[in-house]
């Protein structure tokens, strides 16, 4: 149950949020680079700004620990970051 | 508004669709224990497939500890995504079937359909490369990695944006 219906429905929501914001569309990611539609910029920033609360709040409650957080190291993450965008500039996706 | 009304609209506010995605994180992190991401369940069918085919980059360290060939979360995530997205156009009547993307692509490269097929292809490879090199993409690296003030999610989006901006500039030349 917990290992194999709870992924599936957490994906559920997660597309129906995009797809509800638009972003299965090509234009509404290329706009953001042009700066002509900020969809992209306002859906992630709502979603990082409620999880951080919800994530912090709990976690300061004692409910849960951070024990996911993404490693960094500075140069592959900003190679990365800076490949990524072309692929998205170019797909569209 | 009533509940099936709000599910026939087409697009919602941005606002309202990015705290369901932030609802969503959480519910993962609390449920589960674990992040949404996507590109990372790719890879971990890449290594089915490349264990599959006895290919010997099935043997390399990437695939065998970093993205073992086994059932994983993400794969089940995907599961979901599918049935998410196709319920959510089903119900706002949005679902077709699209070879092109709509106005905006014709406008700026022509009605060319291998043009479009072969940039989503080329631009497909880049992004999931890459995704690899940096440790996730969109959503597992830049929307959950940042929801917990890891440094490198913001560094993924500075990276993001500005070579984003740059390629967007280059394509659209006169048009930007």
């Amino acid at each position: 149950m917990m290992t194999y219906v709870v992924p599936i429905v957490i994906g559920f929501f997660f597309s129906f949020a995009l797809q509800k914001a638009g972003l299965g569309h090509y234009h509404k990611i290329v706009n953001q680079f042009r700066f002509k539609d900020n969809t992209v910029m306002k859906f992630m920033m709502t979603g990082i700004s409620v999880g951080l609360v919800c994530l912090y709040t709990l976690k300061d409650l004692g409910f849960i620990q951070l024990d996911q957080v993404s490693s960094t190291y500075i140069f592959g993450n900003l190679l990365g970051g800076l490949m990524f965008g072309v692929g998205m500039a170019l797909a569209g996706t | 508004m009533a509940f099936n009304e709000k599910m026939k609209l087409k697009i919602w506010s941005p606002w309202a669709a990015g705290v369901l995605l932030g609802l969503t994180a959480t519910a993962s992190y609390v449920l589960v224990d674990k992040t949404i991401g996507s590109s990372g369940g790719l890879e971990n069918i890449d290594s089915m497939l490349l264990k599959l085919f006895h290919s010997s980059l099935a043997n390399s360290m990437y695939f065998k500890f970093q993205m073992p060939p086994v059932l994983s979360f993400q794969i089940l995530l995907f599961v979901g995504m599918l049935l998410g997205a196709f319920t959510s156009s089903i119900w706002s009547k949005d679902f077709k079937f699209r070879m092109m993307p709509d106005q905006q692509w014709t406008q700026v490269f022509g009605p060319s359909k291998l043009k479009r097929w072969s940039m989503i292809f080329i631009g497909g490879i880049i992004i999931e490369y890459s995704a690899g090199i940096a440790g996730g993409c969109t959503s597992g690296l830049a929307i959950s990695g940042t929801m917990q003030l890891s440094p490198a999610g913001l560094i993924f989006i500075g990276g993001l944006f500005v070579s984003g901006i740059i390629t967007t500039k280059i394509l659209y030349g006169g048009d930007y």
